[in-house]
C-alpha cells in the first residue's frame, strides 16, 4: 500500500522526479486496485472545512435542495445516498437521474492525459460538472462531459450568443483514444409531482435519453435493467445533440396522457415507441391532433427510425397515426407494435382508404416492421396502405403475435394469400413473415434499451431474428 | 471588485438598491448586481424596493458574500450584453475564454469557506433565487460526496443513521449495484 511509505510523498516531490521515475510512479499508482467507493481520505477542500460543530447541516436543507445536490451525482453515488438515513432514503427516488458513463469508462491512465488535454471552450452558465472535478482543483479530473466518438450525424455546434447550454469543445482528445469512447447519456425518470416531471428533461448534453415505465414503481437501473416510473411530460426544449428518445410504457399519471414536446432537437434520429392517443405530441409548439396538417414547423426532419405502438383497430389510437407519421417526413424505417389489439371497430374498415398521401411513406420508407401482428382486418388495411403507396419500400418484416398461436398456420396462410393480392408501389420489396418467439408483451423491449446503451448508431428497435 | 470601473461609463444612471440583512445592516448595490437575484428582480419590477429590501433570512455576513458573488457575476452579464453585437469576431472566443477562466477562478476561491457558511450560502441562494450561486454551492456539496461510502458521508456531515439494520439491509439490497 502506498500509505506505508515512510514519508509523505506529495505533488512537489513528484515534480522533482525525472521522466522515467514519473512514469514508474504513475504505473504503480494506476495498478493499485481501486476501492469500489474510493476510500480516499476526504478531499482536501472538505478536510479544510475544519472541525465541525456536530450538527447535521446537510440533512436539514429543504428537500428541493437535497434533490438538487443528489441530481448532480453520478448514478452510483446518488443511489448510495439512500442508505444514509430515513430522510435521505426518498431523496434519490425523486430526482431526475443522470447516468454518467464515467461509471463504465474503461480504465486507463486518463487522469494524466486529461490534464494536458486542451481545456474546454467556454461553457458558461450551467456550471454543473457532472463529471467530477475535484472541488477547487483546476483541471484535475475528467472535466468536460464525454462526447460521442466521431461525428456522424452530429454537426459541430458553433458557439453563439444566447445559446445557453453550449459545450462547444472539440471532442476531448483523451477520451477519443482507445476503442471504448464513452457515451454520455441521460436517463431521466422523474416522478409525477416532481418539478422535473412537469418541466423538462435536462437539456440533454448527452446523446441519448431513455424513458421507461412499468406503471408506478421506479428505480434506476444499472444499464440493462429497465424498471421505472410515470412520466407526465417529456420536453426536448433544447436538445441539440440528442439522438435517441426511447420510451417504453411511459404513461402519464394514473395511466393518462403523456406529453412529448419536441423543440430544438436537430439530431434526433431514433424515436419510439410512441403511442398515439396516449402520447400527445407537441412539435414546434403545435399540438399534433388527428386532423393536424403537416407544415415545416410541425415536422422533425431528422428522425429516420420511428417506432409506434398502436392498436390499429381502435379509433382513438389509429386516428392519430397519420398525423404523427406526417411529423416525421424522412422516416425510412417504421416499426409498428400491434400488441394487445382486441377491438374490431367496423368504422375503421375504410380508414386508410381516405387518408391522403403521407410523405414519409410515399417518398422515404424503406423498411416496415409489423410486430405482434395478429392478422386482423385493420392491420391488413394498414399493410395494404403502405404497400400501395410506399414507392421505395425494400423490406417488410412481419412478426406474428404470440397469441394467435393456436390457429397460427391458418392466419399465416391467410396472410400469405393477402400478400399475393397486394398491389405494390415498389418494384423490389421482400416480405418476411416470422412467428414471434417471446411472450406477447414485448419481450424484446428491455433488450431494445440495452442495445441503446451498448451500441450507439445502431437502430435500437431492430431486435429481429437474424435472417429477417 | 473591478465591477465599479467598467460598469460606470455605461450605466451612469445605475439605480442603487439597499439590501437590509437580518441583523439590520444595510448594503448599497447597483440594480444590475441586485437583479441577479430573481427574488429581488421581482421586487424591483413590482416597485417595492423603496426604503430598502429587508432580507430577514440572510445575515450580514452571508449577505456580504452573496453580494460579492453577484458583483462579479453581474460584470460578467454586462460584458455579455456589451459584446453581443460583435460575437462573430474571431477575437471574441479568446477574450471570452480568458474571462470565463477568471470567473471560474473567482468561483473556486469563493467556495473556500467553512461548511456552515457553505450551507448558509446555499440557503441564501435558494431564498434569493440566484441560479448561478445555487448551482455552484450545490455542486460543491455534490463533489464532496462523490466517491465516498455512506459511512464516510455520514461522518463528514454528521448524519445520524436512523434506519434500522433491517431497513438498511433492505435498501442496500435494492441498490446493490451501486455498492459494487
Amino acid at each position: 500500500m502506498a500509505a506505508t511509505a515512510p514519508t509523505q510523498f506529495g505533488p512537489r516531490d513528484f515534480a522533482k522526479l525525472d521522466d522515467p521515475q514519473k512514469m514508474m510512479i504513475q504505473d504503480v499508482y494506476e495498478s493499485l486496485p481501486k476501492h469500489p467507493a474510493a476510500a480516499a481520505p476526504l478531499s482536501r477542500a472538505a478536510a479544510a472545512w475544519g472541525p465541525s460543530d456536530g450538527a447535521d447541516r446537510l440533512s436539514i436543507l429543504p428537500a428541493v435542495l437535497l434533490r438538487n445536490v443528489v441530481s448532480r451525482l453520478p448514478a452510483k453515488d446518488a443511489a448510495r445516498t439512500t442508505v444514509l438515513s430515513k430522510r435521505w432514503r426518498r431523496v434519490w427516488h425523486s430526482v431526475p437521474l443522470s447516468l454518467v458513463d464515467a461509471l463504465r469508462r474503461p480504465r486507463r491512465s486518463g487522469v494524466q492525459r486529461a490534464r494536458r488535454a486542451p481545456r474546454a471552450l467556454p461553457h458558461r452558465q450551467p456550471r454543473r460538472r457532472p463529471h467530477g472535478r475535484a472541488p477547487g482543483r483546476r483541471g484535475h479530473a475528467l472535466a468536460p462531459p464525454p462526447r460521442r466518438q466521431g461525428s456522424e450525424g452530429t454537426r459541430p455546434h458553433q458557439p453563439c450568443r444566447g445559446d445557453r447550454p453550449r459545450n462547444a469543445s472539440p471532442p476531448h482528445s483523451a477520451q477519443l483514444q482507445g476503442s471504448g469512447a464513452p457515451l454520455h447519456r441521460f436517463l431521466g425518470l422523474p416522478q409525477p409531482g416532481h418539478p422535473a416531471a412537469e418541466s423538462r428533461v435536462p437539456p440533454a448534453p448527452g446523446t441519448r435519453l431513455l424513458f421507461s415505465s412499468d406503471g408506478g414503481a421506479r428505480s434506476l437501473l444499472p444499464p440493462g435493467e429497465i424498471r421505472s416510473s410515470l412520466v407526465a411530460e417529456v420536453e426536448l426544449g433544447y436538445a441539440p445533440r440528442l439522438e435517441s428518445l426511447l420510451l417504453w410504457g411511459a404513461w402519464g399519471p394514473s395511466g393518462g396522457s403523456c406529453w412529448i414536446k419536441v423543440g430544438h432537437a436537430p439530431n434526433l434520429r431514433f424515436l419510439g415507441y410512441l403511442v398515439p392517443g396516449v402520447h400527445h405530441l407537441i412539435v414546434g409548439g403545435t399540438v399534433i391532433k388527428a386532423e393536424t396538417k403537416a407544415s415545416p414547423s410541425t415536422t422533425v426532419p431528422s428522425v429516420c427510425v420511428l417506432a409506434v405502438q398502436v392498436k390499429l383497430g381502435t379509433h382513438s389510437e389509429v386516428s392519430f397515426l397519420p398525423s404523427i407519421l406526417r411529423c416525421f417526413p424522412n422516416t425510412e424505417t417504421l416499426y409498428v407494435q400491434c400488441a394487445g389489439d382486441r377491438s374490431r371497430e367496423p368504422s375503421l374498415k375504410l380508414f386508410w382508404e381516405d387518408i391522403g398521401p403521407i410523405e414519409c411513406i410515399n417518398q422515404h420508407l424503406k423498411k416496415l416492421v409489423l410486430c405482434q401482428m395478429q392478422g386482423t382486418g385493420s392491420e391488413l388495411q394498414f399493410l395494404k396502405f403502405v404497400a400501395n403507396n410506399a414507392h421505395l419500400l425494400e423490406k417488410v418484416v412481419i412478426l406474428m403475435g404470440h397469441e394467435c398461436a393456436p390457429d397460427d398456420d391458418l392466419v399465416q396462410a391467410k396472410l400469405r394469400y393477402f400478400l399475393t393480392l397486394l398491389k405494390w408501389g415498389s418494384k423490389h420489396c421482400t416480405v418476411s413473415v416470422f412467428r414471434s418467439k417471446g411472450a406477447s408483451q414485448g419481450g424484446g423491449i428491455p433488450r431494445c434499451f440495452q442495445r441503446a446503451f451498448n451500441l450507439p448508431n445502431v437502430d435500437p428497435f431492430d431486435d429481429l431474428p437474424r435472417d429477417a | 471588485m473591478a465591477s465599479a470601473g467598467s460598469g460606470d461609463e455605461k450605466a451612469a444612471a445605475a439605480a442603487m438598491i439597499t439590501l437590509i440583512s437580518s441583523d439590520n445592516e444595510k448594503f448599497e448595490v447597483t440594480e444590475a448586481t441586485a437583479t441577479l437575484s430573481q427574488t429581488i428582480r421581482h421586487m424591483i419590477e413590482d416597485g417595492c424596493t423603496d426604503g430598502g429590501v429587508p432580507l430577514p433570512n440572510v445575515t450580514s455576513k452571508i449577505l456580504a458574500r452573496v453580494i460579492e458573488y453577484c458583483k462579479k457575476h453581474a460584470t460578467a452579464a454586462a460584458g455579455e450584453e456589451g459584446s453581443s453585437s460583435s460575437f462573430s469576431d474571431a477575437a471574441f472566443l479568446e477574450v471570452d475564454r480568458a474571462f470565463l477562466e477568471e470567473l471560474e477562478e473567482f468561483d473556486d476561491a469563493f467556495l473556500e469557506v467553512d461548511r456552515a457558511t457553505l450551507f448558509d450560502l446555499i440557503l441564501a441562494a435558494n431564498y434569493l433565487d440566484i441560479k448561478g450561486l445555487l448551482n455552484l454551492t450545490c455542486q460543491k456539496v455534490a463533489d464532496s460526496v462523490k466517491g465516498k461510502t455512506p459511512e464516510q458521508i455520514r461522518e463528514m456531515y454528521n448524519i445520524v443513521n436512523d434506519l434500522t439494520p433491517e431497513e438498511e439491509a433492505e435498501i442496500r439490497r435494492e441498490t446493490q449495484w451501486a455498492f459494487e
